[in-house]
Formats: structure tokens, sequence, C-alpha cells
């Protein structure tokens, strides 16, 4: 009997499953160290100036952009009835979108304990919040006297007014707000201990200076890791509901107007899949780079390329998924001005649109099905721009194909940008790029503390032998498992 | 002036062995310095589950009511406006502000008590006086005693490949 055996077997060794190396050629915590230090103390490497005045110059045209808007008027966007939401919603929440994969990888994935997540989460936090400043340019502007933008907060003013409450922008406002704060709480508070393994080397005097004020005296005290590991699981435990609620908030903008292909309630679920689909599209963008300029290959392994494109496809497919359920439900609900605004998205006058949206968002990520096209990383890459192209063209169709064909034929009108458009939105690659360029060159790129936490170099003399044999010396000496 | 006996550890087998047999031998003030978090060791060490939680608990509780407080004071009681026929106040439009001022709240109150439980920022430290402090934000692990138990613990540790006296 099963209770028998039990008692014959008091303890029953757990079966031992390989697992994935996160970090491959069996590399030391010294080598971890100089490796992602090295990153920031070495000279500038020729390329990173080429990048970041190319960069730089590219962000000018936003600046531009933006400054003809304001000492012109809203009018110098393409925005004419009835399409009064064209690009600044589109481009609004393509960036928002893309910052969701960071949150994703640092909160998501660290409650689900996927220890890969470690030598890409600290880029990727980078990348959300550099994603949300993009984002939070177009609807500060598109309010039109940009100077007033501080009345979508509830501050004391003469007039004595308050914020709308009611409205789902307003929500967004508070929604948008919260995910930048705290991802760059997220984002700092797990750089702390990086900050002090630079200061600790920084030979430099502003170098110690920058690093010392920003580490904050941290000397990584087991009392002080105790409560530090705590927050973070608090904190990544915060940032997932937040996560989830920011692009259901962004959905709602959409979803709660009364305008058919908005008015559904698929879309909060459909807006959050397609962001993280989205944001591991450009995590792969920008990574896979990284790992051949910088010499990487140890910490972003083939497994790691491996489990993001999984991500990709999966969240590709639930995206397919959700533009075959809008299709279904337009003709199950039996409205036909639902059922037109579909038909119309199709094989309308966007219809172009409609279907690089499908290629680029359901077919090409397929590819991933088959491990020859995921282990080649050029050809990732490629695959990764198109999920870009796709995500953008997806926010296009849902906002303009509404929008310039709604209810009354007679003020139906083709809705085209203009050169200001297209300008402020090609500047804010400049600037995010810029950004993320001077993130690259000086702060820790990588979560060094957590990449050794979880990776334990096989034989050699590190301190990280560790974790595994860890079990063992506990129960011999009669202490605690770990 | 009192003085603190560091040991440098090259790995975490030993560095907890350690623990163990100077905790069992009665040497009980001991600081644990490393890299990266040894899991496993607080049991070892003594250290209770740290109690942070309450911190963003009180900052969430704090969140929420303020979010429904606001909406309700600005919307209901300091300027009341009809927009499209709706109430003036309703838990339920309110809920989203709420639930993003929750985790606002929470988040700061996360932070803001590892800060203060760790007692930071803290720009000095005596232990940064180790003359290998930068090994100890690198790969090597530091168990340090106090002068009182300085002999037990030579005796005691194994395994430590470097004895340092420092001034705290």
């Amino acid at each position: 009997m099963s209770h028998t055996h039990t008692e014959n077997l008091p303890e029953v060794a757990p079966a031992h499953y390989p697992r994935n190396v996160i970090v491959t050629n069996n590399r030391s915590h010294a080598w971890i160290t100089e490796k992602i230090c090295g990153i920031v103390e070495g000279k500038t490497p020729l390329w990173w100036w080429i990048a970041f005045l190319m960069s730089a110059s590219i962000a000018a045209f936003t600046f531009l952009g933006l400054g003809y808007l304001v000492t012109t008027g809203i009018g110098v966007w393409g925005e004419r009835t009835p399409t009064h939401w064209g690009w600044d919603i589109v481009n609004f929440v393509f960036w928002i979108g893309i910052g969701h994969a960071g949150t994703l990888i640092s909160a998501i994935l660290c409650l689900l304990r996927q220890p890969w997540r470690t030598s890409i989460n600290r880029a990727a936090e980078a990348m959300t919040i550099f994603a949300v400043f993009c984002a939070a340019i177009y609807p500060v502007f598109h309010i039109g006297r940009v100077w007033f933008a501080w009345f979508l907060f509830p501050l004391p003013n003469p007039n004595g007014i308050w914020p709308n409450f009611r409205s789902p922008l307003e929500w967004d406002v508070f929604a948008v707000s919260t995910y930048a704060t705290v991802s760059i709480l997220f984002w700092y508070m797990g750089m702390i201990p990086d900050l002090a393994t630079l200061r600790d080397r920084a030979k430099e005097k502003w170098r110690q200076i920058f690093y010392g004020l920003l580490a904050c005296g941290w000397n990584g005290n087991a009392k002080h890791w105790r409560n530090y590991e705590m927050a973070y699981l608090i904190l990544a435990g915060l940032s997932t509901p937040l996560v989830l609620s920011v692009h259901t908030i962004v959905s709602f903008d959409f979803a709660v107007a009364n305008l058919p292909g908005w008015h559904t309630t698929i879309f909060p679920p459909y807006f959050v899949a397609g962001a993280i689909f989205s944001g591991f599209g450009m995590v792969l963008t920008l990574m896979l780079p990284l790992r051949s300029l910088f010499k990487l290959h140890d910490l972003i392994t083939q497994y790691h390329i491996d489990c993001m494109c999984k991500i990709v496809l999966a969240t590709g497919s639930m995206v397919g998924y959700a533009y075959a359920m809008e299709f279904f439900i337009a003709w199950y609900s039996g409205n036909p001005t639902e059922g037109f605004t579909f038909v119309n998205r199709a094989f309308g006058p966007y219809a172009w649109a409609y279907w690089i949206m499908v290629s680029c968002n359901v077919i090409t990520p397929q590819l991933f099905w088959f491990k020859a096209v995921r282990s080649r990383p050029w050809l990732v890459w490629i695959i990764a721009i198109f999920v870009n192209v796709g995500m953008w063209f997806e926010r296009f169709v849902i906002t303009v194909s509404s929008l310039a064909n709604d209810f009354l034929p007679t003020s139906w009108k083709y809705f085209s940008p203009t050169v200001v458009d297209i300008f402020t939105f090609f500047g804010t690659f400049g600037f995010f790029m810029t950004l993320f360029l001077l993130f690259i060159r000086f702060l820790p790129l990588m979560a060094m503390a957590e990449i050794k936490a979880a990776h334990v170099p096989v034989g050699g003399d590190s301190a990280g032998r560790a974790a595994h044999g860890g079990v063992e010396s506990n129960k011999n000496l009669g202490g605690h498992h770990v | 002036m009192s003085k603190l006996l560091c040991f440098t550890f090259e790995n975490v087998e030993d560095l907890k062995a350690s623990v163990v047999t100077l905790r069992k031998n009665g040497v009980e003030k001991i600081e644990v310095y490393s890299p990266f978090p040894i899991h496993g060791i607080d049991p070892l060490l003594g250290y209770k589950r740290s109690g942070i939680g309450i911190c963003p608990l009180i900052g969430g509780v704090i969140g929420f009511f303020s979010g429904m407080g606001l909406s309700w004071w600005t919307g209901a009681v300091d300027y009341r406006l009809i927009v499209a026929g709706m109430p003036y106040f309703s838990w339920v439009f309110t809920f989203p502000i709420a639930y993003e001022l929750t985790i606002l709240f929470a988040a700061f109150g996360t932070l803001g008590g590892m800060f203060v439980m760790n007692k930071l920022p803290r720009p000095h430290h005596p232990i940064f006086e180790h003359s290998k402090w930068k090994d100890f934000t690198n790969d090597k692990l530091l168990l340090a005693v106090e002068e009182a138990d300085a002999d037990k613990a030579r005796n005691l540790t194994h395994g430590a490949t470097a004895v340092e006296e420092i001034s705290a």
C-alpha cells in the first residue's frame, strides 16, 4: 500500500532535472562583473558616438515638429473631421505598448520564477521607461495648449474646476503616470546593488560621487538582502496588476466610446496581449545588436532568444485569435453598422493597412515554430522588426478605420497624415534611442547581482558554487533547507 | 574603539558551514556581506522573515482611500458639475483612479520601507574600511564578528581565505 511505502521510505530523493544554463562557458562571477562594468567604465566606442549623434539628430525632428505645432496650432497635424484622433493616439498606444514587455519581464517572470529574465530585465525596464516618455508626448501636445497640461492633474487652480473623473481619458492620466513612476522605482531599486559594485570599482572622482549617491551606501549585508529581496518581490507583485491595468485602461479610451469597432469587451485582453507582443518585438530589436556589439553571447544565450521567440509566438497567436474573434462577434451581433466596420477594415479604403497588420502580426511570428528560424539571430531580428511595424499598423487600423467611416456616410473622409505628423513620429525613435544609448553608457546594462544569484559556476573557486551545493551542506550540518 | 574581525570566503558552502558552527558555539553577533543574495542563509543567521510587507499595505490603503476621496470631494462636494447625466460620485467610475493610486502609494511604501528598514542612505559604513572591500561587491563573501568573539572565530571558521581586522 502506498501508506506503508512512505513509511519504508522516509526520505525520497527528488528527481534531478537538468536546468537550462543561463550563463554559458561556466563564466565566473568576477567575469560577469568585469563584463558588465567594463561596458560602463571602458572607453566610449566609436559606434556609440556615431549612433548617439544620429539618434540625437533624429530626435530633433520631434522637437522641431512639436515646436511648429505649439507656435502654429493643432491644425498642423492631419486630424480633420471625422478623424479627430489620428497619428497622435496611434503613436501613443504604440509606445505605451512597447513598454509592457519590460514590466512583464521584470515583474511577471519574476513571480513565475524564470531565471532567464535576469540578463534582459534591466535593459527591458529601461526600454519601458523611455517608451513611456515617448508615449507621453502625444496626449500632452494633443491638448493644443500644452502650457495647460497641468489641468490634467487634480491641482487646485483659480477657476476651482477639477478633472472629470468620469472620463476614461482621466483614468489614463493616472494609469500612465503611475506606470511611469512605479517603473522608475522598480528599475532603480533593482539597480542599487549593481550601482554599489560600480561605486566600489570607480576610479574617477565624478564616478565615485555619481554612483556613490545613487547606491545610497548599499553594503550587501545579509540583513539588507533579506528586506531587499522581499521588497523586490512585493514590487513585482504590485507591477503585475499594474501592467495589466495600464493597457486595459488605454483600451477603455476606445472601448468606452460608442463607436463601431471600438465598443467591444474583448479590447482589454486583446490590447494587453498586443502590448506584450510588441514589447518583446522591441526587446529583441534592441538586445540582438547589443549582444553582438558587446559580445554578450555568454549572458544572452540561444536559450534566452528561444524563450523570447516563444513568447512572441504565443502572444502573436493571441492577437491573431482576437482579430478573428472581432470578426465573428461583428457578424454574430447582427448589428449592420458593426458588421460593415469590419468588412470595411479588411476590404475598404484602409485594406492595405489591414493586410500589412495581419501579415506582420499573425503570419510572420508563426515562423518561430521552427527551431531553424529561432536559432538564426539575424532572422529573429528581421521578424522582430515586422512585429514592430505590424503593431503600429494595428493601432492605425483600429483608430483610423473606425473614425473615418463612422455612422454618417456624408461625413466620411479618407485620413492622411501631414509631414509634421510624420516628422514628429520619426523623431521619437531618435529620442528613444538617445535615452537608451545614455543608459548603456552610464548604468549597468544587466542585473549583475541577480545573474550571480541565479548562476552557479561549476568547479571553479568562485563564490557562487553555492546555491546548488547549499542544500547538501545544510543537511549535513543539520541546518535548514534552502 | 571596538574592532571587527573579517573573514573572506570564496564560496557559499564554507560561509554557511562557518555560520552554523559559530552559532552552535555561542557566537551570536555575526554579520555577512555578499555581492548577491545568498538564498537560505537567513535561518542559519537566525533572521526571521522580513517584516517589510506592512509598508506597502499601509501605502496601498492610503492610496485607495485617497483615490476614492479625491474623486468624491472634488466631484460631489467642492465643485458639482453635471456631465452626461452621470452621478457626481460613484465607486464604479472612481475605481480605476483608486486602483492606480493604491499601487502607486504601495510602491512608494515598499521602496521607502526598504530604505528605512535597512537604515539607508548611509554614506559611510565601517565595513568599507576593509582593504579589499571592492571584492565584496564583486565575487567574494565576507563574515564579520566582534572583537570579543575573535579567538573563537579564528578556530571555528573553515574555508576562509583571508582574515583582516578593522576598527568599527
